[in-house]
């Protein structure tokens, strides 16, 4: 059996199974450098004056930054990540080591600003995965349902997030 | 359907084009984008890594594509005008690529709070080969003009 197959298998097993996430205040800081990363200078994602004069707290997320933002917390000790450099974020655990995986889109519908400030909690369950043929080979799509809320407060995204995994083609400097 | 040059949001029916947006991601680019959302991959800033995978360079990230995307939008319509936003990955992008997303208004419904604009994007490397392609449904010309 192929690599993809074992993972898809392995998958297939934790379909319907959900994460729930804290990850804490989220502060200024990386909603400003987010902007500057994508090159959006709208003030109202950097400036915190112009924020408060719109009618919010704070500065505000660029559309995407939820979606974007693959580790919140501290992530995986160095000697801890997979030889692509990837930890166990979502549902690419252990058992995908040595897959070529990358991300294949998402379907986003943003319901509310994320501002600096806001307790952000996030759930994700595992909605599907499929292999199917691809032009470049074999295609593994992993499907999760992602939900990010602010604690106690409104409901800020709903995404369908589509991961892509694909077989080694040769191996990989560490 | 005709297609028309740019017009303002508000104003925009079905066959409008956005005004399009064209951006030269850079390794340094990556990098930051990488730093800023912890994404370790190796794809997005280790050309030799990127290269045993089989891939042209250091690729551009499937959500700053989509951050690309999302600002052709926002700049002509409002910072938070972008109520849904789709988008697929059809051919990988490096730094060597110049992208420019355009956009054709496909539908337009007239609300209490605003309008509704529905547009499908398209991202272009400069041979015109599609990288991303996607869709957005902007809420323009509310109380607020989408500036919330």
């Amino acid at each position: 059996m192929s690599l993809l197959d074992t993972v898809a298998d392995s998958l297939r097993q934790m379909v319907g199974s959900t994460q729930r996430t804290d990850h804490g205040v989220i502060d200024r800081r990386l909603i400003q450098r987010y902007a500057v990363a994508i090159d959006d200078r709208d003030p109202l994602f950097s400036d915190p004056e112009h924020a408060r004069a719109a009618g919010f707290a704070d500065v505000v997320a660029p559309p995407n930054m939820l979606a974007g933002v693959i580790e919140w917390g501290p992530g995986g000790w160095q000697d801890e990540l997979k030889p692509d450099g990837t930890g166990d974020e979502g549902w690419l655990t252990e058992a995908t080591r040595g897959m070529r995986v990358m991300g294949g889109g998402e379907e986003m519908e943003l319901l509310h600003p994320l501002v600096a400030g806001m307790h952000l909690i996030e759930t994700q369950t595992l909605a599907d995965v499929e292999v199917k043929d691809g032009r470049a080979g074999r295609l593994l799509l992993v499907r999760s349902d992602v939900t990010f809320q602010a604690e106690g407060g409104p409901v800020l995204c709903r995404s369908r997030r589509t991961v892509l995994g694909r077989e080694p083609v040769q191996e990989v400097p560490a | 359907m005709t297609l028309t040059t740019s017009v303002s949001c508000a104003a925009a029916k079905a066959g409008d084009q956005i005004p399009p947006l064209t951006v030269q991601p850079t390794p340094l680019q990556l990098f930051r984008y990488s730093a800023v959302t912890w994404n370790g991959h190796k794809i997005h800033y280790d050309p030799a890594y990127a290269a045993a995978e089989g891939h042209p360079g250091i690729l551009v990230h499937s959500h700053l594509h989509a951050a690309f995307l999302a600002r052709a939008c926002t700049r002509w319509a409002g910072p938070l005008s972008v109520q849904k936003l789709s988008y697929r990955i059809v051919r990988p992008a490096t730094p060597a690529d110049r992208l420019t997303i355009t956009g054709t208004v496909t539908s337009r419904d007239e609300e209490v709070d605003g309008v509704l604009l529905v547009v499908d994007l398209v991202e272009s490397n400069a041979e015109g080969r599609s990288c991303a392609t996607g869709t957005a449904t902007l809420r323009v010309g509310g109380a607020d003009g989408g500036a919330r």
